[in-house]
C-alpha cells in the first residue's frame, strides 16, 4: 500500500517559503529601504522627472527632518515595548520654554540648551511616571499628551512666540540643522546597536523577566532609554522654532502620531523586541516625505492625500509582519 | 453493546511532518476497550503529536484512522470531543479568569441558554455535579479558577473532559502537575473508565507508573513505533533500553565522591519571604554541588528565587561572601558572578524570538566590549559560537529564533549563556526538565566539570534520582523548612529521602 | 445568606453612586466659595450635563469594547465621524428626524465597526496600528465628501427630540440594558470573557475568536456613531477634521471609561458603573468650569486628577501587599527570637 506521496521527502510548502522568507532578519533589514527606493523611483516617472529636482529632494529631507529626528530617539522607548506618542507634546512644550527663554535672554545657545534640557526633563518625567508609579506606558502617554498641551497653550497665550526672524534664517541655512542631525542620528545608532544599551533595551522588550534574570537592570535602562529620546526630542524643538521662527499653542500636537506612523513604516514594531533598531523612524520619516510630495506632484488632491497615505501605510505594514495564529492583543492600561 | 477488547480505535500508517523535522514516522495503534495502553519514549518520539492527532489538535500529512469502525478525520479538539474523544493535554488547559464552570463548560454555553439568557445558577449546579462525580472536593464551580492551585485547575481539567463522557480518553504526561493525592483521583477515573468499557492511552515519562497501571505498553522511539508489551512482559531495563536504542551507561550521573572545599561562597542567614521560608538557614560551599529537593510546594523553588535576589526577603539576608555582598537584586547577584536557571524555561530563561545567538550573548555585554562601551560583533559571535559547539546544540543557523528548537536545545542555549559568563555560582532550577536522556547526560557532566572548576552549584529538582546522582549535599525540605539533610559520602537512603518529604 | 447578599449588593450601590455625588459637593462647595455659582444652577444646566453625559457614556464603552480585550483602537473618532456624517446626512435626506439619525449613524458606525473588525482578523497587524491607519483613511473619506461641509443638525426638523431630557435618558437607559445583556448574560459575553483569559484555549475548545472580535468591532462603532449624534447634536453640526484630530475623542474619555472600569469592579456590572463614572467626570468638568479658569488649566487640573487617580489605582494592589509584608516581617523577627532563645537552652542529646 505504497502511497507515492509518502516517497517524497518531507518539504516547505509555498506558504511555508514565504513566512521563512519574512521571518529572515534581512527582509525585515532591507524590506522599508526596497519601499523607499521604490517610491522615489516611482515619483520619478510619474512625474517625468521633476521629481528629482534638488529643491524638491531638499524639501522632502526637511519635512522628515523634525518627525525623523523624533522617531530615532523614540526608537530607544519603542523597543522595550512602550508606547509614548506624547513625544509630540512634549517637543511642543520644550520649544516654548526655550523660544521664552531666548526671549529672556536673547542667546542662541541659551535657547538651544534650554529646549534640548526640557525636552529630556519631561520625557524623564514620563518615565518615571510608568516605572515607579506603575502606570501603563499608553495611559502616560495620553495624560502626558493633553497635560502638556494644556501648558503649552497656557504659556503661548493667545498670540505665537516669536524668535528673531534672522537668527532663525542662520539656524536653517548655516547647516547647523543638518550637522546637528546626522550628529544625533550617528551617536543614536552607534549606542544603539555598537554597545549593550541597543541590546538591552532589546531584550527588555523581547522577555522582561528573562532580561531581569540575565542581570539587566531594568530600570537603569528604561531611564536611559528615555533619556536618549529626550535629547531627540528637545533638538527636534529647536529644529522646529528654526523652521517657523515663532511658536504657535498648537505646536506639535498629533506629531506623537506620526512619529509613531513613520517608525512603524521604517520597518520597526512599536511593540519592540528583538527586530528593533535605531533607524527605523527616520527611514519611515523619509518614506512619508516622500509619498507626500510625491502625490501632491502627480496632482492627487490634498483632501485625498490623507487617506491615500493611509491605505498605503496599512499595505506595508501588513506586507513586513509575520501573520500571527492568533489575534494579536497587548493589555494597555 | 461496547465490549471489553473491541477496537475502538485503529490508526494505520500515521505520518506527520512539522516542516523538514518527521515527528510521527509510519505509526500502527491500536487501541482496545477495556483497555490502558501507554505510550512512552523520549522527548521527540512523537507520543504527544500522536495523541493530539487522534484528538484532532493537529492533523495527520497521511494515514488513516478510524473510530468505531468508521473513517476518523476531526479537524478541532471540539469536533474530537463531542465524537467522544477526550485529550487532557501536557500544559495548562484551563483558563484562570473565568470560573470554574466557565471552565467546565467553555464552548458549550449555548445549553444553558433560555431565551438570550444564560443561566449562570444552573451551569454551577451541574459543574458541582461532575467535579462529585470524579471525587472532587473542596472545590466551588462559581469562584474564579486563579483562586485554586495548579493542581486543583489540573483536576478542574479533568471533570471539563469527563463531563463529555468520552469513550476513548487521552492522557499526556498530567501526572506531572499532580500531588499525590491528585494521582490517585486519575488512576481512580483511568480505571473506572476501563471497567465501563472506555479506553484510555496514558502517556508519561515514569516507568513505574506506567507498569502499575498500563494494560499493555508501546515504546516508541524517533517517531516510529520500537516495541508493544503486554503488561505480564514488563521488564523495565527491556523498555528502557528499547526507548533509548542503545546501551545507556547506567553512571550518567557523577561516579566520584569528591568532597567540596570548606570555605563558605553563599550565606542564607535566617531569611524569610512572603511565602515558603521563615528564618530559613543556608550555607554553599566552593566547589560544591547541593541538591535541594522535597515535593513541589514545598519552598525549594522560592528558595532558589530568594538566592538570586528574584523574590522579596523581608527578614534576613542572603550573601556573597567573597565580594561581601548582599544580594536583594537579580543585577547585584549577576555581577556578583552569580547565575540562575529558572524552572519556566520558556517564559523566564529565554527569549523567544530572539536567535540562538542573541541569547546567548545576553550574559556577555561587558565581558564582550572592545573599547570602552563598546561591544565587538567579532568577539559576540565566537562568545556564542563557542557554547553552540561545545553544546552541541543543534539548528540550521544561529541565527534563528529559539523558539524553533526543542526542548532539549532551548536548555542548551540556557546552560551556553551561563557558562560562557563563567559565573561562580550557579542556581539551577529543575534543569533537565523535558529534556532527552542523551542531553541529560552531557549536562550532568557539565555540571561536574563546573564542580571540579570551583565552582559552586545550587541544583534544585523534583527528581529525586538526579538529586542522588549528582549532590555532595543534599537537603530536603517540607513546608519551607529543612526535614532533612544527607551527605554523598553516607550513601543516600531512597526510604529516608522519601520520609524526610512527605 | 440571602439578607446579606441584598445588604452587599446595597452596600456596593451606595459606594458606587457615593462617587458622583462626593465630587458635586466638593464643587459645589468650592464654586460657591470662588464665583458663587453652584454647580447645577438652572434647568438648562441639567439638560447640559445630560447630554454630555450620554456622549462620555457611549464613548467610554465604545473604547472599553475593544480595550478590554487587549486592543487599543484610536479609529473610534473616525468612526464616530463616518457614521454621523454619513449617517446624519442620509436621514436628512430622508427626511428622517433625529430617531431616523441616531439609527442611520449607528448603523453606519457599525458598517465602519465591521469593516476594520474584518481588516483586523484578516490582516493581523497591532491593532493600534490598524487603527492609526484607519484613522487617516476614516478621517479622509469625511473630508472628501459633500465638499468639507460635514452635517448640521442646527434647524433642522426633527432634531429637537436630540436634545430633549426624557428622551436621552431613555436612550441611556437602553444602552445600559443593553450593553448589560450582552456581556453579562449573553454567550457573546461568556465566549469573549473566555478569549480575553486565552485566546488559545478558547479556540481550541470551539469558540471562535474571530467572530467574536469582529462583534467586539462592530459593537464600538454602532456606539461611537449614538455618541457621536448626541454630540453633534449639542454642538449644532460637525466638520469633518484631517490629521488625526479625531482620535482625541478617544482621550478624552479615557477618565470616565477607566474611573467607571473601577467603579464597576464594585457593583459586579461593567456598563453601569462606567455610566456612574461618565456622570462623575462630566459632574467634575463643569465643577471646575465654574471655577472661572480658562480650558487649558481646567484640562491641566482635569488631567491632572486622572494622573492621580492612575497613580493611585494602579498601586493599591500595593498598599495591601505593604501591609502583609509588615505583618510576614513581625513573624519573622518572632520567629528569629524563638529560635534564638531555644539555641541557648541546654542543648539536648540526640
Amino acid at each position: 500500500m505504497q502511497n507515492p506521496e509518502l516517497l517524497k521527502k518531507p518539504g516547505l510548502t509555498l506558504a511555508d517559503r514565504i513566512d521563512r522568507i519574512k521571518s529572515k532578519n534581512s527582509f525585515s533589514l532591507l524590506f522599508p529601504f526596497i519601499v523607499l527606493v521604490f517610491i522615489v523611483l516611482l515619483f520619478g516617472v510619474l512625474t517625468k522627472m521633476e521629481f528629482y529636482k534638488t529643491s524638491v529632494i531638499i524639501s522632502i529631507f526637511n519635512q522628515s527632518l523634525i518627525v525623523g529626528t523624533i522617531a530615532v530617539g523614540v526608537s530607544f522607548i519603542y523597543s522595550t515595548g512602550d508606547i509614548d506618542f506624547s513625544v509630540g507634546n512634549v517637543m511642543g512644550l520644550a520649544a516654548t520654554i526655550g523660544a521664552l527663554s531666548y526671549q529672556f535672554t536673547n542667546n542662541m545657545v541659551v535657547l538651544i540648551m534650554v529646549t534640548i534640557a526640557v525636552g529630556t526633563l519631561l520625557m524623564l518625567f514620563n518615565c518615571t511616571l510608568s516605572l515607579i508609579f506603575n502606570v501603563k506606558s499608553a495611559m502616560v502617554a495620553i495624560i502626558a499628551m493633553i497635560l502638556y498641551g494644556a501648558i503649552t497653550t497656557e504659556l503661548v497665550g493667545v498670540d505665537t512666540l516669536k524668535v528673531d526672524y534672522n537668527l532663525c534664517r542662520s539656524l536653517e541655512s548655516d547647516g547647523f540643522r543638518y550637522v546637528s542631525f546626522i550628529l544625533y542620528f550617528v551617536i543614536a545608532v552607534v549606542i544603539f546597536h555598537y554597545t549593550a544599551i541597543g541590546r538591552k533595551l532589546r531584550f527588555i522588550g523581547g522577555n522582561e523577566e528573562c532580561a531581569k534574570q540575565s542581570g539587566i537592570s531594568f530600570r537603569k535602562s528604561k531611564y536611559i532609554g528615555f533619556l536618549i529620546a529626550g535629547i531627540g526630542v528637545g533638538l527636534a524643538g529647536v529644529f522646529q522654532i528654526a523652521r517657523s521662527g515663532s511658536v504657535t499653542s498648537s505646536v506639535g500636537s498629533g506629531m506623537g502620531m506620526d512619529v509613531m506612523l513613520a517608525t512603524v513604516l521604517g520597518g520597526m514594531s512599536i511593540f519592540g523586541g528583538a527586530k528593533s533598531n535605531a533607524y527605523s523612524g527616520f527611514l519611515g520619516a523619509l518614506t512619508v516625505s516622500a509619498l507626500n510630495k510625491g502625490l501632491l506632484m502627480v496632482g492627487i488632491s490634498a483632501s485625498i492625500i490623507q487617506g491615500v497615505r493611509g491605505l498605503i501605510f496599512l499595505l506595508l505594514v501588513f506586507l513586513n509582519s509575520e501573520r500571527p495564529s492568533t489575534l494579536p492583543s497587548r493589555q494597555q492600561f | 453493546m461496547a465490549e471489553k477488547g473491541e477496537i475502538l480505535m485503529e490508526v494505520k500508517e500515521l505520518y506527520k511532518n512539522f516542516g523538514v523535522t518527521i515527528a510521527v514516522d509510519h505509526v500502527d495503534l491500536c487501541i482496545r476497550r477495556g483497555e490502558i495502553l501507554g505510550l512512552i519514549g523520549e522527548n521527540g518520539s512523537g507520543k504527544s503529536t500522536i495523541t493530539s492527532i487522534i484528538a484532532g489538535i493537529h492533523q495527520a500529512t497521511s494515514g488513516q484512522m478510524f473510530y468505531m469502525g468508521e473513517k476518523w478525520k476531526p479537524g478541532t479538539s471540539l469536533e474530537a470531543s463531542k465524537r467522544g474523544v477526550g485529550i487532557i493535554v501536557q500544559e495548562v488547559g484551563t483558563i484562570a479568569s473565568i470560573s470554574v464552570a466557565e471552565n467546565i463548560f467553555i464552548g458549550e454555553y449555548k445549553h444553558f441558554k433560555k431565551g438570550p439568557f444564560i443561566q449562570k445558577k444552573k451551569m454551577n449546579r451541574e459543574a458541582g455535579e461532575v467535579l462529585k462525580n470524579i471525587g472532587v472536593e473542596g472545590i466551588d464551580p462559581s469562584q474564579p479558577t486563579f483562586t485554586y492551585n495548579i493542581e486543583q485547575r489540573k483536576l478542574i481539567e479533568i471533570a471539563k473532559i469527563m463531563a463529555a463522557a468520552p469513550e476513548l480518553i487521552l492522557v499526556d504526561e498530567t501526572s506531572t502537575a499532580l500531588s499525590e493525592s491528585g494521582r490517585k483521583i486519575m488512576y481512580e477515573m483511568i480505571h473506572n473508565a476501563t471497567q465501563s468499557n472506555k479506553a484510555v492511552v496514558f502517556i508519561s515519562h515514569d516507568l513505574e507508573e506506567l507498569m502499575e497501571h498500563c494494560d499493555r505498553l508501546t515504546i516508541l522511539r524517533d517517531g516510529k513505533v520500537i516495541d508493544n508489551i503486554e503488561r505480564n512482559n514488563f521488564d523495565p531495563d527491556d523498555i528502557k533500553r528499547k526507548m533509548i536504542g542503545r546501551e545507556m551507561a547506567t553512571e550518567y550521573y557523577r561516579s566520584d565522591y569528591d568532597g567540596y572545599r570548606e570555605e563558605v561562597v553563599l550565606k542564607a542567614d535566617c531569611i524569610t519571604t512572603m511565602e515558603n521560608l521563615l528564618c530559613f538557614n543556608l550555607e554553599l560551599h566552593k566547589g560544591e554541588i547541593l541538591g535541594i529537593g522535597g515535593l513541589s510546594e514545598c519552598g525549594m523553588h522560592t528558595l532558589g528565587r530568594a538566592l538570586y535576589g528574584l523574590e522579596d526577603v523581608v527578614d534576613g539576608e542572603v550573601r556573597i561572601t567573597s565580594s561581601n555582598t548582599v544580594v536583594d537584586r537579580p543585577d547585584t547577584a549577576f555581577k556578583n558572578g552569580m547565575g540562575y536557571v529558572s524552572k519556566n524555561r520558556d517564559r523566564e530563561s529565554l527569549e523567544l524570538d530572539a536567535s540562538i545567538r542573541a541569547n546567548i550573548q545576553s550574559t556577555g555585554y561587558k565581558i564582550n566590549r572592545i573599547l570602552g562601551p563598546f561591544i565587538s560583533s567579532k568577539k559576540e559571535r565566537d562568545y556564542a559560537g563557542r557554547q553552540v559547539d561545545a553544546l552541541e546544540i543543534k539548528s540550521s543557523s544561529i541565527n534563528q529564533p529559539v523558539r524553533t528548537l526543542s526542548g532539549g536545545n532551548k536548555q542548551k542555549v540556557v546552560f551556553g549563556k551561563w557558562i560562557a559568563e563563567d559565573a561562580d555560582i550557579l542556581i539551577l532550577d529543575c534543569p533537565t526538565r523535558g529534556v532527552d536522556i542523551g542531553v541529560k547526560a552531557a549536562m550532568y557532566n557539565l555540571i561536574y566539570s563546573m564542580k571540579k572548576a570551583g565552582k559552586s552549584i545550587i541544583i534544585i529538582s523534583e527528581e529525586l534520582p538526579e538529586l542522588c546522582g549528582m549532590s555532595d549535599r543534599l537537603l530536603i525540605l517540607r513546608e519551607g523548612k529543612i526535614s532533612g539533610r544527607f551527605l554523598r559520602s553516607d550513601g543516600y537512603d531512597n526510604e529516608k529521602l522519601i520520609e524526610a518529604m512527605i | 445568606m440571602k439578607k446579606n447578599k441584598i445588604y452587599n449588593t446595597a452596600l456596593s450601590a451606595a459606594k458606587a453612586i457615593s462617587i458622583p455625588i462626593i465630587i458635586w459637593v466638593i464643587f459645589e462647595i468650592l464654586d460657591r466659595a470662588v464665583t458663587g455659582l453652584g454647580v447645577i444652577n438652572t434647568v438648562a444646566d441639567v439638560k447640559t450635563l445630560l447630554r454630555n453625559l450620554i456622549t462620555s457614556y457611549a464613548f467610554a464603552m465604545a473604547i472599553n469594547a475593544n480595550l478590554s480585550g487587549g486592543r487599543m483602537d484610536l479609529s473610534i473618532g473616525g468612526q464616530m465621524y463616518v457614521g454621523v456624517i454619513f449617517g446624519g446626512t442620509l436621514a436628512l435626506n430622508l427626511g428622517w428626524g433625529g430617531i431616523g439619525i441616531l439609527l442611520c449613524a449607528m448603523f453606519i458606525g457599525g458598517l465602519c465597526g465591521l469593516l476594520i473588525g474584518e481588516l483586523f482578523i484578516h490582516i493581523r497587524i497591532l491593532p493600534m496600528v490598524l487603527g492609526l491607519g484607519m484613522t487617516l483613511v476614516f478621517e479622509c473619506i469625511c473630508f472628501a465628501i459633500n465638499n468639507q461641509q460635514g452635517v448640521t443638525f442646527f434647524g433642522k426638523a426633527g432634531t429637537e427630540i436630540l436634545s430633549s431630557v426624557s428622551f436621552i435618558i431613555i436612550v441611556a437607559l437602553l444602552l445600559l440594558a443593553v450593553t448589560t445583556f450582552l456581556f453579562q448574560y449573553s454567550s457573546y459575553g461568556y465566549k469573549l470573557r473566555a478569549i480575553q483569559g486565552s485566546q488559545k484555549l478558547a479556540s481550541d475548545a470551539g469558540i471562535n475568536i474571530f467572530s467574536n472580535c469582529v462583534f467586539c468591532y462592530i459593537i464600538a462603532g454602532v456606539l461611537a456613531g449614538c455618541a457621536g449624534v448626541f454630540e453633534t447634536a449639542y454642538k449644532g453640526g460637525l466638520t469633518p477634521v484631517l490629521g488625526m484630530g479625531s482620535s482625541n475623542v478617544v482621550f478624552t474619555n479615557m477618565f470616565p471609561m477607566v474611573l467607571g472600569i473601577w467603579i464597576g469592579s464594585f457593583i459586579n456590572n461593567t456598563s453601569l458603573g462606567i455610566l456612574v463614572g461618565s456622570l462623575s467626570i462630566r459632574i467634575l468638568i463643569i465643577g471646575l468650569s465654574r471655577l472661572g479658569l480658562g480650558t487649558s488649566t481646567q484640562n491641566l487640573l482635569l488631567f491632572s486628577m486622572f494622573l492621580v487617580f492612575m497613580i493611585i489605582n494602579t498601586n493599591k494592589s500595593k498598599i495591601a501587599y505593604r501591609r502583609a509584608r509588615k505583618k510576614r516581617i513581625a513573624l519573622a523577627k518572632k520567629t528569629r527570637a524563638d529560635m534564638a532563645a531555644l539555641e541557648e537552652m541546654p542543648a539536648l542529646q540526640n
